[in-house]
């Protein structure tokens, strides 16, 4: 057991070890480290900031002329026996969540 | 004591919240069985479970902010716990839609005779896609676009921005909940229609309710960077760190996963007429 995990370490050290980068800088620095920014945050934050702006904007514009329009109301359909199935009685009711209610309690 | 420690990592005291953490779960879901079939006292147990859970994340939470603030705990190498975390979680959920879409491709591909032999199933109203699946779909990108301005303004050391950011993220991610509701309640099928309605409304539902626990989970986060500046900006961090990986596969992941959505119901709506 204690072979095998001095081997992985000499393992991992051997993949740390810098190859073929400037003389005695670790390639680790240049790299980018997982999600930590390799990017410009002040222009990044800024352009970011603007593209929320035009989203926020579109969705506005889109839900004013949603809401504005109204929906249907579909017909009923004929008890199919896939349709509404019920094994056994919700703890709450007859009527299932997200249902139009037809029981008057 | 603290002369003597020579890693980065924080090797954490003993605390009773694992095991206070157990008790809440086991008693929510006992209660949560109990109260499905309805045993006497379901109800009851399930509303203690989920007090209990509630009392455990808040006090574990707090103590996690004071080995962060006061204690300083939170080194690089202790911040890469989480984020790992985050990535699991996030793979793990991939999964677990991927089945749901299985399920959904498998019983439409080729519709059973019980069902009618035809998909949609005869008397299944399909949603219309050009009405809220059309307005909802930009809305995630927009909360995606809001959270990576939150990221980069927190990276730049912009307090205030990233507080103005994260509070248009939330927004619109209420904003997606309350139409998705509306489409829910508005919807011509429920869950209980055939297999079109548990895989739609399967799949959909546990999507809105990831929603639903990134609101909650952030509106802390929020409410405390604006009332208490020295703690909120710890919060902040320790977000900073859980939310990055989130932040970077999620957003685009989520949104994935809802335009895929939004395919199905056209394709859908297209077979039908």
């Amino acid at each position: 057991m204690s072979m095998m995990r001095s081997g992985l370490r000499s393992a991992c050290a051997l993949l740390r070890r810098p190859v073929g980068g400037a003389a005695g800088k670790p390639l680790a620095l240049n790299k980018r480290r997982f999600a930590s920014s390799a990017h410009d945050d002040e222009y990044e934050t800024a352009k970011w900031e603007k593209l929320t702006y035009l989203g926020i904007a579109t969705c506005t514009i889109l839900s004013i002329y949603h809401l504005s329009r109204g929906h249907e109301h579909p017909p009923e359909p004929p008890a199919y026996p896939y349709l509404h199935i019920r094994n056994k009685e919700f703890p709450w009711g007859p009527d299932g969540l997200f249902e139009v209610k037809k029981h008057d309690h | 004591m603290m002369e003597s420690i020579r890693h980065s990592y924080h090797l954490v005291d003993p605390s009773p919240w694992p095991i206070s953490g157990s008790l809440g779960a086991l008693a929510t879901t006992v209660g949560g069985v109990m109260y499905m079939h309805p045993f006497q006292g379901g109800a009851t147990l399930l509303s203690l479970g989920l007090i209990f859970l509630l009392y455990t994340m808040f006090v574990w939470w707090r103590d996690v902010l004071r080995e962060s603030t006061l204690e300083g705990h939170h080194t690089k190498a202790v911040q890469l716990g989480p984020r790992y975390g985050s990535i699991l979680f996030i793979v793990s959920e991939v999964m677990f839609l991927f089945a749901f879409f299985w399920a959904s491709s498998h019983s439409s591909l080729a519709p059973t005779v019980d069902i009618g032999g035809i998909w949609p199933p005869k008397g299944i109203g399909v949603l219309d896609p050009r009405e809220i699946p059309f307005l909802n779909t930009p809305i995630l990108p927009s909360s995606g676009a809001a959270v990576t301005w939150a990221h980069h303004a927190i990276l730049a050391g912009k307090e205030k921005r990233a507080v103005y950011a994260l509070v248009a993220t939330v927004s619109l991610a209420l904003v997606f909940t309350g139409f998705q509701g509306m489409e829910y309640y508005q919807a011509p099928s429920t869950i209980s229609d055939s297999i079109y309605g548990s895989t739609f409304f399967l799949a959909t539902g546990f999507h809105g309710f990831h929603v639903i626990i990134d609101e909650t989970t952030s509106t802390p986060t929020l409410i405390t960077s604006t009332l208490r500046p020295a703690t909120g900006y710890a919060v902040l961090s320790i977000f900073t760190g859980m939310a990055i990986a989130e932040i970077e596969l999620d957003a685009p992941r989520t949104n994935t996963v809802w335009l895929a959505e939004e395919l199905r119901k056209e394709k859908r709506s297209v077979s039908l007429a």
